[in-house]
């Protein structure tokens, strides 16, 4: 029986374009997705008033399964810990 | 036969790459409070640089320089100011704080080091503020604001400097300089007979 949970988990980075903050985000995640598997979705805040007014002034956010989990100076070590408590959960 | 022994010339100012440390040491006593003012002054100007040079679309110089802020500060976003709607490589608090001590030293210098100092309870009385401000907000008891940051840090860095730049001056004019010892006339040696 497999223990890998049917859903992977939907993984979304609200980032903007010169954000050096995002692309620590970005590389945080990209070391996670080696141990878990998720979904990620980049969106840029501009694209959308409303999103650009909720996180302009704390981005980079990060959403899972629509729940913020992480913002603005994000660590690796409680990202990371995050990703595990809920893979867990699921499994 | 063996030739006398050359005196040795200590009184000759150092020449070449002896003199380096002698040369960097006069440039410190001579300029310090006006290398500290360049410091802060530095630092507030690549807060600006970040995102100017981010607006222009040169990440590759500003993201380094963000990185290496973080240093001197913990750069969070919500508590930041934005130009061009980029962050600035320092937080509000920290910027206050950079900003103030700049200012301060500046003054010091082209006063020409005539300001008197604090006395220490003023000092600690104008770190109390941000120390306030700061922890409780730390703790989770409250949140401050963008004017409180601002308020508490500018009191803080100009409390800093006012204190320690004259404290640091009167210390430097009071040490005596180090007396050198009288020189002796060197008598060359006869040669050893055999």
């Amino acid at each position: 029986m497999s223990t890998r949970p049917q859903h992977p988990l939907q993984v979304v980075l609200y980032t903007k374009a010169g954000c050096h903050l995002c692309d620590e985000a970005r590389d945080i995640l990209d070391r996670i997705a080696e141990e878990t598997e998720f979904d990620l979705t980049e969106t840029d805040i501009r694209k959308d008033l409303e999103l650009f007014e909720r996180y302009r002034y704390r981005i980079p956010v990060i959403t899972i399964n629509e729940t913020v989990v992480a913002e603005g100076r994000i660590e690796y070590s409680e990202l990371a810990s995050v990703f595990a408590a809920l893979q867990e959960n699921r499994l | 036969m063996a030739s006398p022994a050359s005196p040795i010339k200590q009184s000759q100012p150092r020449r070449g790459l002896l003199a380096w440390p002698e040369h960097i040491l006069n440039l410190l006593m001579d300029h310090w409070a006006l290398i500290i003012t360049l410091v802060f002054g530095l630092l507030v100007l690549a807060a600006f640089l970040v995102p100017i040079l981010a607006f222009l679309g040169l990440n590759n110089l500003s993201k380094p320089l963000f990185y290496s802020m973080h240093l001197v500060c913990g750069q969070i976003p919500s508590h930041s100011f934005y130009l061009f709607g980029h962050q600035l490589g320092l937080c509000q608090r920290n910027f206050s704080i950079y900003t103030s001590m700049f200012l301060g030293s500046l003054i010091f210098v082209l006063t020409k080091k005539r300001i008197p100092g604090l006395p220490w309870w003023l000092w600690v009385l104008m770190c109390v503020p941000m120390a306030l401000d700061g922890f409780t907000q730390m703790f989770g008891w409250r949140e401050s604001n963008m004017f409180l940051r601002l308020l508490t840090g500018s009191l803080f860095g100009l409390g800093c400097v006012w204190f320690a730049l004259p404290l640091m001056h009167k210390n430097l004019m009071e040490t005596e300089p180090v007396p050198t010892a009288p020189q002796q006339p060197q008598v060359p040696q006869p040669a050893a007979r055999p």
